[in-house]
């Protein structure tokens, strides 16, 4: 996948204010030097790099979005002036949290169709040392940008040709958890006007579903358990960007509970895909409901069957709860 | 392509593509708006061939083709709707499928004119979601899009009645069967609103 046309342009923070700031830019011809081949390296792999599943947003209900125009406009047609107008939009976005930075769009060849690498290195400063025979000179250096393993951020799209191209690409953001907003929306909201595939409804009922569907056909105690504790505590979980297969990670779960939870989602690879945790949606599909009695009896039940689990019978002296079942797990807890 | 082979793509794809990924669709959208009430149907369809033939072959005025990728460009070729009981339903169900969906477009279908009276409904366009592939699916013959109507029993009712008498834009009608039409289309207008109203002055906590 050689890559064809590579411009780069140092942006600013500008957002809010009026954009009388000139964007420097660039074309760098392909050649073999160190910096196209790491252009290079990254264009090769965006697509297994950028593993966020995003799809741009439509403008006042109008199938329209800025970015995804200009992004074909620039594939279409390259030139240091299409690569300008992103790189002013990017500006445009780009808060005093993220301040300057370098993007490079690179464009190239993937298969029969052309592929875009939108893609962010962050300035900071640093320190170059260099070594000859006798000497080691250090120096400072104030404006360096790196491929930041805490705020890269990259995007790709594959132009094929067809009538609604690109209205879908992959994206990377190493702040998307940031807990500022402004920074957590950065990249892929505020710059690519664009979403999450997977709408945080969406993507929190997948998740619960399979959670449901596992708890219904498991036998085994320790998956219930721990299944059960996640489920009481997913309350907690912030606004965040999650896969299923991180929500297992956040909790902890043994090897076995992932494994039962991957196979009940279908298909499989969304067990990888990211959506923002949406604690009602979750609890619309999986709560838990719990009663606590002045005699320190604690009652749980699925909130749905908790009725049917345990009959009420309500006298002067108090509330009396019964049920029948088998005792299939019994353990002390230090806490409820 | 020539409309022959467009035609043998297009009948290939309806049976192995579209059918099965709309009854995945049509379950979808049921469990979407599960738990809302006054929901008359909820169904998904594909385009039928003739039918997707018939617009794909489509010419303007200058006497070429509208669509030079029809493949690619028709965006119903899955089309689903959801028929609800009064206006302010038509709102909740809206709410609810934009909490599990994204929109490319999304609009409320009116006439031009304020005295004018013909087809109103809610419309997107949304992305077909990734639960519906299968992980070895061949996407390039899926489409990546799905057209939603949501609409109220009368704006239905109007527009299935329209439909099956065979009017169609551009036919010329006559004055008394123009003056028919928008009487019809008022009718179901009308009743929309007196329904609305009743059923807000009945239950005043209705959210509108």
């Amino acid at each position: 996948m050689p890559i064809k046309t590579i411009y780069s342009f140092l942006t600013y923070a500008r957002k809010g204010k009026a954009d009388d700031t000139v964007v420097s830019g660039t074309e760098i011809p392909p050649d073999e030097g160190k910096l196209c081949k790491m252009l290079g390296t990254m264009f090769a792999n965006a697509r297994t790099d950028c593993t966020i599943p995003i799809v741009f947003s439509s403008e006042n209900g109008k199938k329209e979005n800025g970015v995804r125009n200009e992004l074909m406009a620039l594939i279409d047609k390259p030139s240091l002036d299409a690569g300008k107008a992103v790189a002013i939009r990017l500006q445009q976005a780009t808060t005093g949290n993220s301040g300057m930075g370098l993007l490079f769009i690179s464009i190239g060849d993937d298969g029969a169709a052309t592929r875009i690498v939108v893609s962010r290195f962050p300035a900071d400063e640093g320190v170059v040392a260099e070594r000859d025979s006798d000497n080691l000179t250090v120096e400072f250096v104030d404006q360096v940008f790196l491929k930041s393993a805490h705020a890269y951020k990259a995007a790709t799209y594959l132009r094929e040709g067809k009538a609604d191209d690109m209205w879908k690409g992959h994206a990377i953001d190493k702040q998307m958890n940031n807990g500022s907003r402004a920074v957590a929306d950065y990249w892929i909201v505020d710059f690519l006007k664009s979403d999450l595939q997977s709408t945080p409804a969406g993507g929190t009922r997948r998740l619960a579903q399979a959670l449901r569907a596992v708890l219904t056909a498991t036998d085994d105690p320790q998956i219930k358990t721990e299944i059960t504790a996640a489920v009481q505590l997913a309350g907690n979980i912030p606004d965040k960007a999650l896969t299923i297969a991180e929500f297992g990670d956040e909790f902890h779960f043994s090897p076995k509970t992932k494994e039962a939870i991957a196979a009940k989602v279908n298909p499989a690879r969304l067990v990888n895909e990211k959506f923002k945790f949406d604690s009602s949606e979750f609890s619309k599909h999986l709560a838990y409901k719990q009663i606590e009695l002045d005699n320190g009896a604690v009652l749980t039940a699925p909130a749905e069957k908790f009725d049917t689990c345990f009959a009420k019978q309500q006298a002067d002296a108090g509330t009396t709860f019964s049920t029948t079942g088998q005792v299939v797990d019994e353990r002390l807890r230090t806490v409820k | 392509m020539n409309d022959e082979e467009l035609r043998s793509e297009y009948e290939r794809r309806y049976r192995e593509v579209l059918q099965p990924l709309a009854a995945k669709l049509s379950y979808q959208l049921v469990t979407d708006v599960q738990g809302l009430e006054r929901i008359d149907r909820v169904s998904a369809r594909a385009k039928g061939v003739d039918r997707f033939m018939g617009k794909a072959t489509k010419s303007t005025e200058s006497g070429t083709r509208k669509y030079d990728d029809p493949l690619n460009q028709i965006q119903d070729q899955i089309g689903a709707r959801i028929v609800v009981f009064y206006l302010d339903d038509v709102k909740a169900v809206s709410k609810a499928i934009e909490a599990y969906h994204r929109p490319i477009e999304a609009k409320l279908l009116v006439p031009d004119s304020l005295n004018g009276f013909g087809y109103f409904g809610k419309h997107y366009i949304l992305t077909l979601p990734e639960d519906l592939f299968a992980d070895d699916a061949e996407r390039g013959s899926c489409p990546q899009f799905f057209e939603l109507q949501i609409k109220t029993l009368f704006q239905h009712a109007w527009s299935e009645a329209e439909h099956d008498v065979g009017y169609k834009p551009g036919d010329t009608l006559t004055e008394l069967q123009t003056r028919q039409l928008a009487f019809a289309a008022a009718q179901a207008w009308g009743a929309d609103q007196i329904f609305c109203q009743i059923r807000r002055e009945l239950d005043p906590t209705t959210s509108h």
